[in-house]
């Protein structure tokens, strides 16, 4: 083996070069590594390996950790599959299998061979409070790396009343420090000073371009659908890229492997049906969930032919399968599809969705080594329909396919490997324009864009003492706009170049390098130091002539034109548990600064137009603050406070005469506070109540005259704020049966429970009855909106 | 076409509110003093005489009238050295007496006022003939038969046609005057989209207080592409901060100045009387 080893090193070394000049060589790369290991390590030791899963649905855990109670500090956690893997001596161990609100597992186990283990933890039916301390770990958050990282547990979450009823989990996100909402009509969300477009959202690792439904009221996750949530503020490991702000890793269930079950909620805007079961038990199951709202047809009931002659739903499905062929293989195919409808007087129509779908493979090599293949699929679209006689309609759409090719390699208990490579193939289609026969319009189509993205990433979690734990990583990224087609080049809005591409001809290549870094320095198992820092780069861009987000709104590639975004972060951040770890405490501060900003020119049309690259301002921006966050993990009482100091400022030329201003995120103080409190076994209640500055925004200094009507005169962006923004949320739960077979619960809310008129928007407008007097308008949406929700599971 | 859309963004947003049932209220909020700025209106049209209009900015909850500026010497010359001092006729408004407005042609406005100095050049592009001019009276735009009882047609659906040269760029603004008031709206059009095609125009008048011997007039104007960039980005400019992107003062085609415009420009008055 040694000396086959070094052989096989210096071949690999001699191809080297060779393989960096070729778009392969990553995997080649990552059999040097796995190479390198191999034979590093010496023998006696033996791995332990397997999956944990919730004995009850078969449900794979994600993030159980299996301990080693004799080595304090040593252990493994399952990844987004289920599996761990660890390396230990020969000799007798004592493993801790444990999941937050699942019965551990102690085993004593006698290590001397490769073993393979399945842990089937059982669901904790007891009392919140009942709970016994010790078996449990809950100071994850004290000895991982991870630092801006934001967990929502879905359970959780089902409590925490929102608006209309709906467990949510993006709302329920932003009720964490550093994560702020676009809006009250908006389902978009401001991560440490990012645009709510540069959040990259993942369900089941295909990209959702618009989480939104219905104008923001709703998100696209369908909780039903949901087994865990993962939110990156700060540092991502690299195996996720194109994004510069953060990362929200959706991962769906996989469907009860063990009994057929049909479970959902039936409110008053929206119903959600949800079926899963075994397909083969033990081996496969799937799982089927939708949701649609009927919100239109109390439109329907209003004697007003301007209102009821609408329509406004949607609906979404996910479905999601999965087969264990044999002790190795795994494979899962899953898929979303979601669409808004809405359409207007039948004058108007438009409508827009997202559909997804991703096939995996997971496959064990060894007991050290495993691999996940993907084939991911995702496509945005959205449609305008003028239905009038010179009628038209408008199409556009972003689509990608994704390969993704990953490893775990679990050398020994003080490194895990994660390495990969990931190819996009994106299509944007920025605007078709179809018309009617009599249409004054020239029926036009856009030209459409195509781009490769490919990236290799590795990145490795090293635990080199009990006090240490570090996880480093690279991404690099190859980044090419093709041809057919005309690229234009822009000097202050006109063209100066025009040049013809061949189809598969490079327009642009951009490449990158991202560096990861999380270090953690463990004083004891209740207080830790942590620091990260990251780069992130975008390529696809949304261009928005609103303040919100706008279902219109299109996504741009990089070009010629279009510099890739770049995004750099550095975090900081002291962690403390205290009462035996009821008490979580975090407190982080962080400073992001970005390069190539992009906004829009006052007036610029961004739909249907060629030429939107010459719409565009570019500029840099910086964001910096601190976030604390207080948690209380157990007994009858649950929740947080959370609190963000922060300041977000862009510098864009051509805007507040090349002055920085603060962003229309730039929120000052912001303050959530989350409780849920379990009375008895049927009842618990919850409430939450937020504050926060109003948003920056631009308001007219003075006034003056054009053609005899009254125009605002504008000193500077952003220059004034909203109203102050704050709200209480009530919410109540009553169990109403609960057995192992059949489970109903009725969920109260009320939003805005105190009924403050909190502005949506504020207008200034002239007087009625005297033009000279300008009045300042405030619209808001929202007082009290109650909602009663009925749940069902059998 | 795209204002359009721009308008049914703006009604989801009213169906957002209408669902959630929103509700308006005036507020008082802080507003800073601003400096005073001079404030430009400059046109010249086809066969027609230059006229200037000089006034000031006011803060933003002043109430009174805006304050003409007076004494400013204001030139205006051509590419082939004719030139003309303007005359003040009213306080604040100047005009020229001999000099008139030809398409083809590049005209230079100067205006000197105290320590100010502001400049602009134009040229009066070729006019584009008006092919139709009609206005429908409805219950609804786009026409439809009333759903309420006594609904009674308040809307005015102006349709304006021409038919766009293919071989240049061009430039449209329409002036709409209701009963001699200006519409505060800009419609201004390019041919991006309608290169060559005959285009119809349709402006919705919404006004349930119109009656017999009323008017509507528009005046279609053949404009420079920087007097449509000023126009076109004015239109978010008089709105609020809510759904609209971040206002912002419009680009102004003057140097000197942040606040105004010069506009070469052609003419045809077209004019509907309410039967």
């Amino acid at each position: 083996m040694k000396n086959g080893g070094q052989v096989e090193q210096s071949y690999y070394f001699r191809h080297l070069n060779y393989m960096l000049k070729n778009q392969f060589m990553k995997i080649h790369l990552l059999h040097l590594f796995i190479l390198i290991s191999v034979s590093v390590f010496a023998a006696q030791k033996h791995t332990i390996s397997g999956t944990v899963s919730d004995a009850s649905s078969g449900e794979s855990l994600i993030g159980a950790t299996i301990l080693i109670d004799e080595i304090p500090g040593t252990g493994a956690s399952t990844n987004a599959y289920g599996y761990f893997s660890l390396t230990l001596n020969d000799s007798q161990y004592t493993l801790i299998v444990s999941y937050l609100g699942y019965k551990s597992i102690v085993q004593a186990i006698n290590i001397k061979e490769n073993r393979m283990i399945n842990f089937k933890l059982e669901p904790d039916t007891r009392q919140l409070d009942e709970v016994e301390v010790t078996a449990r770990r809950t100071n994850d958050n004290i000895l991982s790396t991870e630092i801006g990282v934001e967990r929502v547990q879905v359970k959780e979450i089902a409590k925490v009343p929102v608006i209309f009823g709906e467990a949510d989990i993006l709302k329920t996100l932003k009720l964490t420090p550093g994560i702020k909402s676009v809006g009250e009509a908006s389902g978009g969300f401001y991560v440490r000073g990012g645009n709510s477009s540069q959040n990259l959202i993942l369900l089941d690792e295909a990209t959702v371009y618009n989480a939104d439904h219905l104008l923001g009221f709703f998100s696209t996750f369908n909780s039903d659908a949901i087994k865990d949530i993962q939110m990156f503020k700060g540092t991502a490991p690299a195996e996720y890229g194109g994004r510069i702000s953060s990362v929200l890793d959706v991962k769906m269930n996989d469907g009860n492997n063990q009994t057929h079950h049909i479970g959902g909620g039936i409110g008053l805007i929206s119903s959600r049906l949800n079926l899963e079961g075994p397909i083969v038990k033990e081996k496969g199951s799937y799982l089927v969930t939708a949701r649609r709202t009927y919100a239109d047809l109390f439109l329907k009931l209003s004697p007003d032919e301007l209102i009821n002659n609408n329509q406004l739903y949607f609906y979404d499905l996910n479905l999601k399968a999965n087969y264990r062929i044999d002790e190795r293989n795994r494979i899962f195919l899953s898929g979303y599809f979601g669409r808004d409808v809405f359409e207007f007087q039948e004058r108007f129509g438009l409508d827009w969705g997202n559909i997804t779908g991703t096939l995996r493979w997971n496959h064990l090599w060894n007991a050290k080594l495993f691999s996940n293949t993907s084939i991911i699929y995702s496509n945005y679209d959205y449609k305008v329909n003028i239905l009038q006689d010179e009628g038209f309609s408008l199409t556009s759409i972003i689509k990608n396919w994704n390969f993704k090719h990953e490893f775990q390699y679990y050398p020994d208990s003080k490194n895990t490997l994660t390495f990969g490579v990931n190819s996009f193939y994106h299509t944007i289609i920025p605007g078709q324009l179809d018309t009617t026969e009599d249409s004054d319009f020239t029926p036009t189509r856009l030209q459409e864009k195509f781009a490769v993205d490919n990236g290799v990433y590795i990145s490795n979690t090293w635990k080199p003492t009990y006090n240490l734990n570090i996880n480093y990583g690279l991404r690099f990224s190859a980044y090419h706009l093709f041809g057919p087609g005309d690229f234009y080049t822009y000097r202050d809005g006109a063209i100066t170049d025009t040049t013809t591409y061949a189809k598969n001809q490079i327009v642009k290549s951009y490449y990158q390098i991202e560096p990861r870094l999380n270090i953690a320095y463990i004083f004891d198992e209740r207080n830790s130091v942590k620091a990260s820092f990251t780069r992130n780069t975008q390529n696809l861009h949304l261009i928005s002539n609103a303040t919100s987000t706008l279902p219109t709104d299109i996504w741009l590639s990089s070009s010629n034109n279009v510099k890739p975004e770049i995004g750099n972060q550095f975090s900081l951040g002291y962690f403390t548990n205290f009462k035996e770890d009821m008490y979580q405490l975090s407190t982080e501060i962080y400073y992001r600064w970005m390069q190539n900003q992009i906004d829009l020119k006052n007036g610029a049309d961004i739909n249907a137009n060629e030429h939107i690259e010459g719409e565009l301002l570019f500029g840099v921006g910086r964001a910096y603050g601190a976030e604390v966050l207080l948690r209380k993990k157990r007994g009858k009482l649950t929740g947080w406070i959370g609190y963000t100091w922060s300041k977000t400022e862009r510098l864009i030329d051509g805007i507040n005469n090349g002055n920085w201003y603060p962003a229309r995120q730039d929120i000052t103080h912001d303050v959530s506070v989350v409780g849920i409190y379990d009375i008895n076994k049927k009842w618990s209640v919850s409430a939450t109540w937020v504050y926060n500055t109003g948003n920056a925004v631009t308001f007219p200094s003075g006034k003056y005259l054009v053609n005899g009507n009254v125009r605002y005169y504008y000193t500077e962006r952003n220059g004034y704020r909203m109203p102050d923004y704050h709200r209480l949320d009530l919410g109540a739960t009553r169990i109403l049966k609960k057995t192992s077979k059949y489970e109903s619960s009725l969920n109260f809310s009320v939003y805005n429970a105190y009924g403050h008129k909190n502005p949506f928007t504020i207008d200034f407008e002239p007087d009625e009855n005297n033009p000279e007097v300008i009045n300042a308008v405030k619209t808001y949406l929202f007082t009290y909106v109650p909602s009663i929700t009925y749940n069902f599971k059998f | 076409m795209l204002l359009k859309i721009k308008t049914y963004s703006k009604l989801i947003i009213l169906i957002a509110a209408m669902i959630s049932a929103s509700c308006s209220e005036i507020i008082e909020i802080n507003i800073n003093d601003s400096h005073p700025q001079l404030v430009v209106e400059a046109s010249i049209g086809r066969g027609e005489p230059a006229i200037v209009i000089l006034t000031r900015s006011v803060n933003l909850f002043h109430t009174g009238s805006f304050p003409p500026v007076s004494g400013a010497v204001i030139t205006i010359s051509d590419i082939e050295g004719n030139s003309e001092i303007l005359s003040e006729i009213n306080p604040g408004i100047y005009t020229s007496v001999n000099l008139k407005g030809e398409s083809g042609q590049t005209y230079f406005l100067n205006v000197e006022n105290e320590a100010e100095t502001i400049s602009s050049s134009g040229r009066i592009p070729e006019h584009v003939p008006v092919d139709s001019f009609r206005v429908v009276n409805s219950i609804y735009p786009g026409g439809g038969p009333a759903v309420l009882p006594n609904q009674t047609a308040d809307f005015y659906e102006v349709y304006v046609t021409y038919t766009d040269p293919v071989d240049k760029q061009n430039y449209y603004r329409i002036v709409l005057t209701v009963n001699g008031t200006i519409s505060g709206n800009n419609y201004v059009y390019d041919d991006r989209l309608t290169n060559g095609n005959q285009v119809e125009n349709l402006l919705v008048v919404y006004n349930p207080e119109l009656k017999t011997g009323d008017s509507i007039t528009v005046e279609v104007q053949c404009i420079s592409k920087p007097a449509y960039e000023y126009f076109k980005s004015m239109g978010g400019s008089s709105g609020g901060p809510g759904s609209s992107s971040s206002p912002a003062n419009p680009y102004t085609n003057l140097q000197g100045a942040i606040l105004g415009f010069f506009n070469p420009h052609t003419v045809e008055r077209l004019q509907y009387i309410i039967p």
